[in-house]
């Protein structure tokens, strides 16, 4: 039987972010009020143990915008389970943020 | 403002980004300057200040996360640990630390002065008269009063004697008014001294004369071609500037950084100077060695022992203090660490002549640029105060070389014991073998690998009379799948 990943509270967040919808680097912080220090690391682990997964924008996107292209983070099958976990772990992270209300924004 | 903070928001990602592996620094740093226009975009709902800094706050962040990317790098390739175990790293290393002394040692007043001895040459007989009844060599200052009833005497032994003292005084009339070390001297201080440079006439005014340093003259004059010549003032005084000194022309005692020169007699009483002479010829050959031990008489009759210590004794370059201290850590060594390098053990592979010559030019190399790095820190740390190689400083030099010398030479022939005789990597992933019990039956040891396969370094746990020092053991092709990448 595989054991269920026990992610810190700051993974869990970030991962909880990004199900919302929250799907780069400066809006994760933006939303969890994590300084970058403390969220971009927590991306580097979550993408090294295949939690997450990264991709970069088309610039054709970005220079429609007049801005840089993003990088863009998703959950892998992997992420989902461990977040179903973390969120029977810490209950109180569903107040955090309902990702309903965050597509919907 | 912007502009500033941009750049120095850019220059901290690139800092950080020296952190990051090479092969993903440029995506890393390509996310971070992308997510920093978010930052600045967002920051314009925050107060002035607050905006103004959220992006270099921003930035912080960066380095936690370059230090992430190299941890996270380390544990899933082992091309850094490679590296950094290669026998170029080491040498690079090496090179950078002696090329880091070196780049400060061109700018140090005494190296300059050593380079360049041909301007700084001392007179034969100049000598440096100090009280006895101080510690020889701690430069003891001489009072004033006594020095004028020198100068108003017939002097057995001087041919010309000069006084000056040390004062810190305001110097206006540059590009700000600045606190100086000046240096009141007597006015035949420079033509005693011979130093190299003309002195403006005085004819032409009734001020005293200045002389201001090189690094004076570039700082606070901005070095003014037309600088000779002009009026300043120093303290409440008016002067007028007779000559710059070159650059690491003085090595006398005291840091002075101008020179204000005026009669003996306008010099004010009380305190106490240092007094340079000019030793007769004559008298001089009959003196042995390079300090001599004289009786001088004050206005009262009093008797007072000088010591009169040859400026050619002070100006000594630092390779006699060098030496002695290599010397020394040579013969130190021995009694520190075993010199023996380490045997190979009794095996059909064996490196070629080629591997064993490149193994023992590695070990002479790091030796050399230990050498290298002996001589040239010490002379950093001990003159980076002084403008001369003064005799306190070599004593600082002797010790700094010693120290060096000692633990360089040590952690040279450490490290080369644990250089694989084949590819030159340091070995690695220490592992107990043995039990103590077997040391007579076996062997009871730690034993190293080459990371790339080639040997293992067994080292005995207690030597004895058939195995005390390390012993290598060649790897043949039937262990290179345990170290296929």
């Amino acid at each position: 039987m595989v054991s269920e990943p026990k992610l810190s509270h700051t993974a869990a967040i970030v991962l909880k972010a990004i199900d919302a919808g929250f799907v780069y680097g400066f809006s994760i912080m933006d939303m969890t009020g994590l300084p970058s220090g403390t969220v971009y690391p927590a991306m580097r682990r979550l993408e090294r143990d295949e939690l997450i997964s990264s991709r970069w924008e088309r610039q054709a996107i970005a220079d429609a915008e007049l801005r840089p292209p993003r990088k863009y983070y998703r959950l892998t099958a992997a992420g989902r389970a461990a977040l179903e976990a973390a969120r029977r772990r810490y209950p109180l992270l569903e107040r955090l943020l309902p990702a309903e209300e965050a597509r919907r924004s | 403002m912007n502009r500033l903070l941009a750049a120095a928001e850019d220059g901290l990602l690139c800092a950080a980004a020296l952190l990051v592996p090479s092969r993903r620094r440029a995506e890393w740093l390509r996310e971070w300057r992308g997510e920093i226009w978010h930052v600045r975009r967002c920051s314009r709902r925050f107060p002035a200040r607050s905006a103004d800094l959220a992006g270099l706050h921003f930035c912080l962040g960066a380095l936690p996360d370059a230090l992430e990317m190299r941890r996270i790098a380390g544990t899933t390739c082992s091309t850094g640990t490679t590296i950094h175990r290669s026998a170029s790293y080491c040498l690079l290393v090496l090179a950078a630390i002696l090329a880091a002394g070196w780049t400060f040692a061109l700018h140090s007043r005494a190296i300059v002065a050593e380079r360049h001895p041909e301007r700084y040459t001392v007179r034969p007989g100049l000598v440096l008269v100090m009280n006895a009844r101080a510690a020889r060599g701690s430069m003891a200052p001489i009072p004033v009063e006594l020095y004028r009833t020198w100068t108003g005497v017939r002097q057995k032994y001087f041919d010309g004697l000069a006084f000056y003292r040390m004062e810190r005084t305001v110097l206006a009339g540059g590009r700000r008014a600045v606190d100086l070390p000046i240096a009141r001297s007597s006015a035949q201080l420079f033509s005693l001294l011979g130093l190299p440079m003309e002195i403006g006439s005085a004819d032409a005014s009734a001020e005293p004369h200045l002389v201001l340093s090189d690094l004076v003259w570039r700082r606070d004059f901005a070095a003014d071609p037309h600088v000779l010549g002009r009026s300043v003032q120093v303290g409440a005084r008016f002067v007028h500037v007779a000559a710059v000194l070159p650059d690491g022309g003085w090595r006398m005692p005291g840091e002075a950084e101008a020179w204000l020169l005026e009669p003996d007699n306008a010099i004010s009483a009380g305190g106490a100077g240092y007094v340079v002479a000019q030793w007769k010829p004559d008298s001089w050959r009959t003196i042995n060695g390079s300090a001599a031990n004289i009786t001088a008489c004050d206005a009262k009759g009093n008797e007072h022992d000088v010591w009169a210590v040859s400026f050619n004794e002070r100006t000594d370059g630092p390779w006699g203090p060098y030496f002695v201290a290599v010397l020394l850590a040579l013969l130190a060594l021995p009694a520190l660490t075993s010199v023996f390098l380490s045997d190979m053990a009794d095996s059909a592979i064996r490196p070629s002549w080629l591997r064993r010559a490149v193994h023992c030019a590695f070990g002479a190399a790091k030796i050399a640029i230990v050498l290298g790095i002996a001589y040239i820190l010490p002379v950093d740390l001990a003159y980076c105060r002084t403008s001369g190689f003064a005799p306190g400083a070599s004593g600082m030099q002797l010790l700094f070389t010693l120290t060096l010398s000692v633990f360089g030479f040590w952690w040279a022939v450490a490290d080369q014991r644990k250089r694989c005789p084949v590819c030159l990597r340091r070995v690695t992933h220490p592992a107990q073998v043995g039990i103590a019990s077997r040391t007579f039956l076996a062997w009871n040891g730690t034993e190293f690998m080459c990371l790339a396969g080639h040997t293992l370094l067994h080292v005995p746990a207690l030597p004895t009379s058939w195995f005390y020092a390390p012993r290598w053991v060649h790897l043949d092709s039937s262990w290179k799948f345990l170290f296929s990448p």
